[in-house]
């Protein structure tokens, strides 16, 4: 399948009239094998979406499912696969997914469209798909046994109901669930509403999710239930992770799904914010407040909105730190003050090219790791990645930056942000016993 | 005429055969024999003068450090054991003199004297048995054959000897090896330790597993004394069967365990090698071959067991003197060497079985000496080829995922000391496979066949 992201959702469609936008997606819709040739990039298209003022939302890393329109329905299809998902450059696994990718592509529509969902099942094993927390009739909510009967490998059922709200939703499946979403089977279903009283200038989608991706392995693991190694921004680790670009004094919305084993503080830099809803909805004005960190819940959903107040390269990342990290061993002996490096020799007569680290901290961990001292285990990243214009970011997992300019040709990335003189810290001293 | 006549009789009579062997021939034969079956020099020490060479060839070797096949030089220039054998091979020499010498003639003479009567008469009579000369020959070639298996037989001492030398310095340095080892393993203990009291000191470490790592070095140690004191008595066993206790020099072996060799020998060419070489079956073919000649010897003699012939000459008290020739012959009556037949027909008998069980046991030797060297060689390559491989990718792994903070130092460490366990076990395989490898070769009695191509 060509890239539909690109086909259907890049500037040239503005230009198509309705008639070829929807011959466009539906024959394309309609053909399979979408895993192949399937583009990460996220789409930069500034178009309004279906002529209205709202924006189609951005979904870093990833794309939104094209559609076809029969008989007035919106007519989706989900595609369940296993597939090669690269988290980064270095690791790879085995993904369960829709469409070619981990999460699925995001399912976009507007409040009170029709929408029939096909989904076909290419799975070693059943499965359905719950449509997490739309309203709809309990025939529709795919919970396997009880509301409708498995989807079969090799079967294809067609979901079909009407979209009575707006919001921030998911879907995954609700059949073999521990297994299923371990193995990366999501996606983000963004509802939007007729209203532009809320239209934003910039729609991110963001989901977020735990691997369980051993050292060495390339399958994920889904007998975990805490200790996981990778933590994902729609299933990328920094710095792999695009950036959320936007112009300065833009009305920026990101959308937060979870559905993780683990709540995310989600914190941002630089701004203040809002959750404006939830996966229920819109919260009335009244109920919302300013903060800088807010905690997605396993299974929900948060927007948040702020105005992007000035320019600069500004985090975003979940305030566990564990979770800013790739996989590290967390029984590992804490090598914090251990005195150690006269042994080094000794013990490298043994292994060679043994040295001890962490006795000052593990900051030289990424050191070793970008000069090649350390060679890397099979199919893992290490703990700690990225660099910046002053050096290495130490990050890793859940962690992005929102890129604040005064001035954008695109949406492409801009780079990093040179900070203003005197704008900076500047050193003072470097004597250690410094005093005022 | 009569007396010339008995004159020469006489001097007939007087006339034989030495058996002639001297210790030289023996020593030389054995030697040869040895030799072709893959041995090195022997010398049988007769002599002070013999003795000093030895030792000045065996200070001089040994300040040179000893290879497997010095080692099998010596013991059979040095080891007291062999010189034993050497000098009960010199009995049985003595046998085969006594055997292989001809018959003696008898000497009579007798005095009478008859009371009242001045003087006396003297008889002198020269005798011998004609029969015990007409079997001169047979007796002879019975005692050389005889002698001939007394010489494979020690040949088949030598043999071992060498073998048991070379084995014993295989599994010395292959012991040596493991010590080297396990000195490492224990190093690594060691320094464990001593991480985990860094650790300990920064106040990252409960003391339990700082003595649970006190605990694991001691246990190193332990072992490491084990397998010196292996090396002890290995290198106390090959000292002993060189023979050189108590010269005051040491030990010094050369050489490493060779690998594998790329193929083994068909079972049926072993066997048919072991028939063919082995010394000890040739000697029982000896042994038999002389109990059937000795039957036939006693059968033929059955009925004439005693022949004798002789000359006398009396002279009488009056002065007159006689002389004649005298015959007497046993009669077969009553016994007709029953006895004496039972029991050649018995000893014939006994040695063709004996011949025949130490066939079998020959047989049984090569299988169970090629089915053990096949399970060694199996053992060799499973950690050779397995387990010695995947230790160093476990060490690979341990030393990449301690680098990535996934796991601690000691997880590394503890992959080294399995990979030198492994190697411990590998080069303990790779000396049993020698060692029956060893044992083949006693058992097919071809020396070079525990003798590897690489062997240093």
């Amino acid at each position: 399948m060509k890239n539909t992201d690109k086909t259907n959702m890049t500037g040239t469609a503005t230009k198509l009239s309705r008639r070829n936008l929807l011959l466009a997606t539906g024959a394309l819709a309609t053909s399979t094998g979408t895993a192949a040739g399937m583009s990460t990039k996220t789409s930069t298209h500034l178009e309004a979406l279906g002529g209205s003022k709202h924006k189609r939302v951005t979904t870093l890393n990833g794309r939104s499912l094209p559609y076809r329109l029969r008989g007035g329905v919106k007519e989706f299809h989900l595609i369940a696969q296993e597939f090669e998902h690269e988290f980064a450059p270095g690791t790879t696994v085995k993904a369960w997914g829709y469409n070619g990718s981990t999460p699925g592509p995001t399912i976009e529509a507007f409040e009170g469209d029709r929408v029939r969902i096909f989904v076909t099942n290419q799975l070693p094993e059943h499965t359905t798909v719950h449509w997490h927390g739309i309203l709809l009739p309990n025939g529709m909510d795919g919970v396997g046994g009880l509301n409708q009967p498995h989807i079969l490998p090799g079967e294809t059922y067609a979901y079909e109901f009407t979209l009575n709200e707006s919001g921030t939703r998911m879907y995954h499946p609700h059949a073999d669930e521990m297994v299923q979403q371990a193995m990366g089977m999501m996606g983000l279903f963004i509802i939007h509403p007729r209203s532009t009283e809320h239209a934003v200038d910039r729609d991110f989608a963001i989901l977020l999710h735990n691997w369980a991706v051993h050292p060495g392995t390339s399958r994920p693991d889904p007998s975990i239930m805490t200790e996981f190694d990778l933590w994902t921004l729609n299933g990328k680790v920094f710095p792999v992770i695009e950036p959320m670009v936007v112009r300065t004094g833009q009305r920026v919305r990101i959308r937060l799904g979870n559905l993780s084993m683990h709540d995310h503080p989600m914190h941002l830099h630089g701004t203040h914010f809002k959750v404006v809803g939830t996966d229920a909805g819109r919260i009335a004005e009244s109920a919302q407040w300013s903060m800088t960190t807010a905690l997605v819940p396993v299974g929900g959903t948060l927007d948040l909105e702020f105005i992007a107040r000035a320019p600069g390269d500004w985090p975003f990342h979940c305030h566990k730190s564990h979770h800013t990290m790739n996989a590290m061993g967390h029984e590992v002996l804490n090598p914090l003050g251990v005195k150690q490096s006269d042994l080094d020799a000794q013990i490298a007569k043994y292994l060679p090219g043994y040295f001890s680290m962490g006795e000052k901290g593990m900051s030289e961990h990424q050191v070793h790791t970008d000069m090649g001292h350390h060679p890397a285990p099979e199919n893992t990243l290490p703990m700690g990645a990225g660099k910046g214009l002053y050096g290495n970011l130490e990050m890793g997992g859940m962690f992005t930056l929102l890129k604040v300019r005064d001035h954008l040709r695109n949406y492409d990335d801009p780079g990093f942000y040179q900070a203003p003189a005197g704008t900076m810290p500047r050193r003072v001293s470097s004597d250690p016993n410094f005093k005022l | 005429m009569l007396y010339k006549n008995i004159y020469a009789l006489t001097l007939f009579f007087l006339l034989g055969g030495c058996a002639n062997l001297p210790n030289e021939r023996v020593e030389r034969e054995v030697g040869k024999l040895a030799e072709e079956q893959g041995a090195g020099k022997i010398s049988w020490r007769r002599t002070k003068e013999a003795d000093n060479a030895v030792k000045a060839l065996i200070n001089d070797a040994l300040s040179a450090g000893l290879k497997p096949d010095d080692s099998a030089q010596l013991a059979l220039l040095s080891n007291p054991d062999l010189q034993v054998h050497f000098e009960t091979l010199g009995i049985e020499r003595a046998d085969y003199l006594s055997a292989a010498s001809a018959p003696n003639s008898v000497l009579q003479w007798q005095r009478l004297t008859q009371s009242g009567v001045d003087g006396a008469a003297v008889e002198w009579g020269l005798t011998r048995n004609i029969l015990q000369l007409i079997l001169w020959p047979t007796n002879r070639r019975v005692a050389k054959l005889d002698m001939d298996g007394a010489q494979l037989r020690a040949a088949d001492e030598v043999v071992k000897l060498a073998l048991r030398a070379r084995t014993e310095h295989m599994h010395a340095l292959a012991q040596q090896h493991i010590v080297e080892l396990q000195v490492a393993h224990t190093d690594l203990a060691r320094l464990a330790f001593e991480l985990a009291g860094r650790f300990r000191e920064a106040g990252n470490l409960p003391l339990g597993e700082l003595e649970e790592e006190r605990t694991r070095w001691m246990e190193a140690r332990r072992a490491l004394d084990e397998e010196k004191l292996q090396s002890f008595n290995d290198e106390l066993n090959l000292s002993r069967t060189l023979g050189i206790l108590g010269l005051g020099n040491e030990l010094k072996l050369r050489g490493q365990l060779s690998e594998l060799p790329e193929k083994e020998l068909s079972l049926l060419d072993l066997e048919r090698l072991a028939l063919q070489r082995r010394l000890d079956l040739r000697a029982a073919y000896q042994s038999t071959k002389a109990r059937l000649v000795r039957l036939g010897s006693v059968r033929w003699a059955r009925f004439t067991p005693s022949i004798e012939v002789g000359t006398t000459t009396a002279k009488e008290d009056n002065g007159s003197q006689t002389s004649g020739l005298t015959a007497s012959l046993e009669l077969s009556l009553f016994s007709q060497q029953e006895a004496s037949l039972a029991a050649s027909d018995s000893l014939a008998r006994l040695a063709m079985r004996r011949a025949e069980s130490l066939a079998m046991d020959v047989r049984v030797q090569v299988r169970q000496a090629q089915a053990e060297m096949a399970v060694a060689r199996a053992r060799v390559e499973a950690w050779k080829n397995e387990v010695i491989p995947a230790r160093a990718v476990l060490v690979d792994n341990r030393v990449r995922e301690f680098f990535f903070m996934l796991k601690g130092p000691f997880d590394p460490m503890r992959a080294k000391q399995a990979a030198l366990e492994a190697e411990i076990e590998y080069t303990r395989a790779l000396r049993d496979y020698w060692e029956a490898r060893a044992r083949l070769a006693l058992a097919t009695g071809d020396l070079s066949l525990s003798i590897a191509e690489k062997m240093t």
